[in-house]
């Protein structure tokens, strides 16, 4: 679609946001403004001033800042990262195209396919033996014990035009362990990159440890640009659990992928598939603009992950807690760690509470897409913050000052979400997880920077 | 008591030595179970602990991340300072301070170790040095010491082997000095690590300094770091994050960029044959009288309230890989039985020849900035001065460049800061020019001195007793002649490489008499520092009236017991003793599976 | 955390830090400060010195209105730093920004604690040497093989000052 199409389209939706009945500058008026319910007829408050709430299938180029304050700028990149998860999780048609006119959620089923899961899969970048990445929408290759007895694989392998997703990876970065849900079962986690930087990877034969050799210069993905209304890389990293006994698939964006387990010599673990319906508990959406040349990092959750803590009024029901098991929090299984297996479910907690500023945008857009319709899965995300870089062009600051300084997933940095000294949470620097400080690290196989992406780092 | 060990092996320690033990067999398919004093690990949140404990603390001394515990007691950087030299120049308690180590003197032992899991290579530099073929025959070839029990040829493969487990990371054409060989086409898995600007300044100002007859170079270092990727190397990925240089190998890397002990713990456990239990320490080794095997270990379980119950392991081998402090402190205190110890019946050696590098720091301010407090801690290194004729005579020794200025021998910047602050009343602009003139110039070069081993240098048991009830280790340390001769040699040394660098030498241990750690030799007054290197009070040797375990790192009195770590080497040489460490466990892990083969008594 | 503090008397501290640090304010009152060491410090001065360190604010305050900024470095070494009371104190203050640690007895640098992490981290000390504090670098592999950046601003009154 063009983007004066996808301009109108917008237009449209953004009579979706229903007036409120203030219309707060500060975030200090935000902070007091009652929690809008999602209700059945829902009236979610309305922005501050010069922003719009919509739901828009047109993905941000970048993030314009409102204010000179810190309150205002977080709320505009917290307004970016909104407009990012509705945007990447657009109703997708059969072939893949973005379908302006099935809104998101829209669907009777309150799911819908989405963009992002159009997009290139890791294992389809990096590859064995450092072959060259399999073309733009090509279905992800599909090991043999994917391909089930007597059933054609293509088949199979496909909802449609859109590939299933093959899901291997069980662990969280650096070999910090698995999460494990209530079910025992192992999540599952999966990265992908959108056209722009795929296609800056192949140009530049950064997927092979041959090609990284030869590469001259420094590694610069593509960015977003608002002037030139071009769209730059955007990656995205996904947790799924299996659902199981005691999970509600009406409150997931729910996909049926083959969930492969490879063999392994330690533990020895036979390769194994299964096609499974998983549930999306963790989003990360990361963006490169023009203005954020360290790319602008936003996280999502499912609402029923984790309470907070310390835990007070725990509620019945979490996808990774156990109300009255006594089981420490947050702490990995013992080893040996096979997905293959069953394992003891992880106790999460999360360590640092969403802000109050975050509860307000959240609800806005909870609000707006239970609107659409009261069925929406996408009315059961929320974001947990957004973290940008305050100065991104200060050579003395190559990190460009991660703010805020902090951010974690429960479902993908379970276990580095701050320490515990004395029942109080420690945010340590350069230990609790902050993606900006990181990814800073990510390198090539030849330890140069490879921009902000681990991937490249695999490369055989 | 059953009469079918749960265990194949019993393995006391969870550092280096006893995971890579513990991962060789879990991964054949052996049971094993380790015993460790301290407490236990998670890759991600304490990490996160301890990195905060160590930014909150002052000192950054090696201990300063980990917590340490009453009931796994361990010796600290700064409790030498219990003790002084008195106005006689006798070594003294001060009244009212107490220190772990019970120290009797005449100088301070002044390295120390960590009790958790990882052990003491949570702090380790990374400094992956070969020993040279020469220091396994120091008695042959200069009359000193004594031999290894093996050579370097046998030691080379497993250095090959123990370099791609840690994942080294350096460059085969710059280690191939003094004899030092490789295999044809051998390359370390990782490129060296760059030099820093430091280094570059002392290369190239150093050319054509010749000491002892022997023109002087430096050279990369081989490092635990990622590096980028050698190019030769297949498929080598570690997956841990390259260094990115925060400069704090020791006393912990945020990022674990550098190797340490949890990853081949992690390795280990991830068999599914290999469990810890944690918090256990091991307090008395049980032998069959009957057939002089060792039959149990004893150990005590304690938690935050303390001591909370006892156990026996048992399993058909064991392994005791505690450090040379706490392993014949466990030996020695298993005497219920034997009233020497185990496995001291033979020689009387456990607990002897304690040994460490004693460093002579050397510091300068060069001609123009090196920019220190950048990189990895240490990069580079003279190499040329660890082997030499000399060696009859004096100690050798290998000089560190380290890069954190004068932050070890002045407490570089704080001192710095407190000079033109409180000192000169400096502030604003000029305060800023005044620093930066001042640090950016600094260099502190170390010298790692090869101490000889002295039967008096031990480890004994003292009447003073830790937070369980166990005899805490008693020290008497002193250095030889030999060894000051070395420390002479050093000062000399130091004084033409900063001449020629044309840095102006501030090295100065004068007015320092009381301080536990000075001693004069011939008029000259010196400091020492402990290296972290703990070595040999449980040697290796070729006799068992000489030596407390065989060539295999096999008890000579029970044959079932290996006891591995520093502790079994004869001689300390001149490198960083954890690649060694690591080798030996190598060698020892596949004697140990070959025991355990079925129609091998053991 | 600034909320506390009048942003009148923030701006004295952070004006006076300037002058003794040596440091532009944007390096010490960064746009978008989510780290907010200033009022930290702030607090930190304010609960151990009390009496003293509302003084040496108000001191400075005079200065600032009865002299140009240019003057104000030789205005602080008369008027606070040379004064028996006032002196050390602000050199406390003065250290706490450069590494982070509240020295006390203050003129010394053998005692104290470090007030947070980030105080650690934030120390202008590194800056000062070229550098970055132990355990926390931004740089990437192999940054050490070349020449640091520049030093970080310096107050816009001082010569080769300004940004």
């Amino acid at each position: 679609m063009t983007s004066h199409a996808k301009r109108l389209f917008g237009l449209a939706l953004s009579l979706l946001a229903v007036s409120g009945a203030w219309a707060g500058r500060s975030a200090m008026a935000a902070l007091q403004a009652p929690q809008p319910a999602p209700a059945a007829a829902p009236e979610p408050a309305a922005p501050p001033a010069g922003q719009t709430t919509k739901l828009s299938p047109d993905i941000p180029y970048d993030v314009v800042l409102t204010g000179s304050t810190l309150e205002a700028a977080q709320r505009d990149f917290d307004q970016f990262a909104w407009e990012m998860f509705v945007a990447l999780n657009w109703t997708v048609d059969a072939s893949g195209k973005v379908d302006p006119q099935k809104v998101i959620g829209s669907a009777p089923s309150g799911d819908n396919p989405t963009v992002w899961e159009t997009w290139k899969e890791a294992g389809g970048i990096i590859r064995a033996g450092g072959k060259p990445p399999t073309p733009w929408g090509a279905p992800p290759e599909i090991p043999p014990v994917c391909r089930f007895a007597g059933g054609p694989s293509k088949v199979i392998a496909q909802a449609g035009k859109v590939p299933l997703p093959l899901l291997v990876q069980s662990e969280q970065a650096f070999k910090m362990g698995p999460l494990i849900d209530q079910n025992g079962v192992y999540a599952r986690y999966e990265i992908v990159v959108d056209q722009p930087m795929f296609d800056y990877i192949v140009a530049n034969q950064l997927y092979s440890r041959a090609g990284q050799q030869s590469f001259k210069g420094q590694v610069e993905f593509p960015f977003s640009d608002l002037a030139t209304k071009t769209l730059g890389s955007i990656m995205v990293k996904a947790a799924w659990k299996i659902l199981g006994a005691g999970d509600d698939p009406s409150r997931f964006h729910v996909s049926e992928a083959l969930v492969y387990t490879p063999a392994s010599e330690n533990p020895p673990v036979q390769e194994s598939c299964a096609k499974e319906k998983l549930g999306l508990v963790g989003l990360h959406i990361v963006a490169r603009t023009k203005s954020a040349p360290q790319w602008i990092w936003t996280t999502f959750e499912q609402v029923d992950n984790a309470p907070d803590y310390p835990v007070q009024n725990a509620a019945s029901h979490y996808n990774f807690y156990a109300p009255g098991s006594g089981a420490p929090i947050n702490t990995v299984a013992p080893q040996p760690w096979d997905p293959a297996k069953k394992g003891p479910p992880t106790q999460v907690a999360r360590l640092s509470a969403l802000t109050a500023a975050t509860q307000t945008i959240n609800s806005q857009y909870q609000a707006l897409l239970a609107a659409v319709n009261p069925r929406s899965v996408w009315q059961y995300y929320e974001l947990i913050n957004t973290q940008w870089p305050a100065s991104p062009n200060d050579p003395r600051n190559p990190l460009g000052r991660p703010t805020p300084p902090f951010l974690a997933n429960t479902t993908m940095e379970t276990y580095i979400q701050g320490a515990l000294v004395d029942g109080k949470v420690e945010l340590v620097p350069q230990g609790t997880s902050s993606c900006m400080n990181c990814h800073n690290n990510a390198t090539l196989t030849t330890a140069a920077p490879s921009g902000f992406s681990y991937l490249l780092s695999q490369a055989q | 008591m059953s009469t079918e060990p749960q265990y194949d092996v019993v393995i006391v320690g969870a550092g280096i030595a006893g995971t890579i033990v513990a991962r060789e067999l879990g991964k054949a398919g052996k049971k094993v179970l380790i015993l460790e004093s301290g407490s236990g690990f998670q890759q991600g949140t304490s990490r996160e602990a301890y990195l905060g404990r160590y930014y909150q603390a002052l000192a950054k001394v090696p201990e300063a991340p980990y917590p340490g515990n009453p009931y796994a007691q361990r010796a600290t950087t700064l409790e030498i300072y219990c003790y002084e030299h008195d106005a006689e120049g006798r070594f003294v308690q001060k009244p009212g301070c107490e220190s772990y180590l019970v120290q009797k003197g005449p100088l301070p032992f002044s390295s120390t170790y960590e009790r958790q899991a990882g052990g003491t290579m949570w702090h380790w530099l990374g400094t992956s040095l070969r020993m040279l073929p020469s220091d396994f025959r120091m008695r042959t070839l200069y009359h000193r010491g004594m031999d290894w029990p093996l050579t370097y040829a046998d030691l080379e493969p497993f250095y090959c082997e123990a370099e791609y487990l840690i994942g080294v990371s350096a460059d085969v054409a710059q280690q191939n000095y003094h004899g030092i060989t490789f295999p044809p086409d051998y390359f370390y898995p990782m490129e060296r690590i760059p030099p820093s600007l430091t280094d570059q300044a002392v290369a190239a100002g150093i050319q054509g300094l010749v000491i002892d007859g022997q023109e002087l170079s430096v050279t990369s270092t081989p490092a635990g770091r990622n590096s980028a990727i050698n190019p030769k190397a297949k498929s080598y990925n570690n997956g841990r994050r390259m260094c990115a240089g925060n400069t704090s190998c020791v006393p912990i890397c945020p990022i674990q960029a550098k190797f340490d002990p949890t990853v081949t713990l992690a390795d280990a456990l991830q068999t599914g044959n290999v469990q810890v239990l944690y918090q256990a320490v091991a307090s008395n080794v049980q032998v069959d009288p009957a057939s002089g095997r060792v039959s149990g270990i004893d150990y005590i379980t304690y938690d935050a309230s303390g001591r909370q119950g006892t156990g026996t392991a048992q399993g058909k081998l064991y392994v005791l890989a505690a450090h040379a402090i706490e392993t014949p402190k466990l030996l020695l205190n298993s005497n219920r039985q034997i009233p020497a110890g185990v496995a001291n019946c033979s020689s009387g050696q456990v607990g002897r020849n304690l040994m460490d590098h004693p460093v002579m720091n050397a510091w300068a301010l060069m001609p123009q900035p090196v920019f220190p407090f950048r990189g990895p801690i240490s990069t580079s290194g003279i190499e040329t001065l660890r082997d030499g004729e000399f060696r009859r005579e004096r100690s050798a020794y290998r000089i560190e460049i380290h890069g954190l200025g004068w932050n070890w021998p002045a407490n570089a910047p704080y001192s710095d800061l407190g000079a033109f602050v409180d000192g000169q009343g400096l502030f604003g602009t000029a305060l800023r020019e005044a620093l930066n003139q001042s640090v950016t110039r600094q260099i502190d070069i170390n010298f790692l001195v090869e101490q000889l081993p002295q039967e008096k240098n031990r480890v004994t048991l003292s009447d003073r007793v830790d937070g369980l009830g166990i005899p805490r280790p008693e020290i008497h340390y002193g250095l030889d002649e030999y060894d000051k001769r070395g420390f002479r040699s050093a000062f000399r040394t130091a004084a033409e490489i900063f001449a020629k660098l044309g840095a102006r030498n501030a090295t100065n241990f004068s007015g320092q008499q009381s301080a536990p750690n000075y001693f004069n030799f011939e008029g000259q007054d010196f400091l020492f520092q402990g290296a972290g290197h703990i070595v040999g009070t449980y040697r290796m040797g070729d006799h068992r009236k000489n030596s407390v375990v065989d060539r295999n790192q096999r008890s000579w009195d029970h044959e079932n017991l290996f006891l591995l770590g520093s502790g079994v080497f004869p001689t300390i040489a001149t490198s960083n003793p954890s690649l060694t460490i690591s080798a030996l466990s190598l060698m020892a892990a596949r004697t140990i599976k070959r025991d355990l083969e079925p129609g091998t008594s053991g | 955390m600034s909320d506390a503090v009048p942003d009148s008397s923030m701006n004295t501290f952070v004006e006076l830090s300037s002058v003794l640090t040596g440091y532009a304010r944007e390096v010490l009152a960064p746009p978008f400060d989510s780290i907010d060491l200033k009022s930290l410090y702030y607090q930190t001065a304010q609960q151990a010195q009390g009496a003293v360190f509302d003084q040496i604010l108000s001191t400075f305050a005079q200065i600032m209105s009865a002299t140009p900024p240019d003057q104000w470095p030789q205005e602080v070494q008369e008027k606070i730093l040379s004064d028996a009371t006032l002196g050390p104190a602000a050199r406390q203050i003065l250290k706490l920004w450069f590494v982070g640690i509240w020295y006390d007895p203050p003129d010394q640098i053998n005692q104290g604690h470090i007030v947070s992490m980030q105080a650690y981290i934030g120390g202008l000390v590194w800056d000062t040497i070229q550098a970055h504090p132990m355990g926390d670098s931004q740089f990437a592999f192999g940054y050490w093989g070349s020449d640091p950046p520049p030093p970080g601003p310096f107050p816009r009154f001082e010569k080769g000052g300004g940004a």
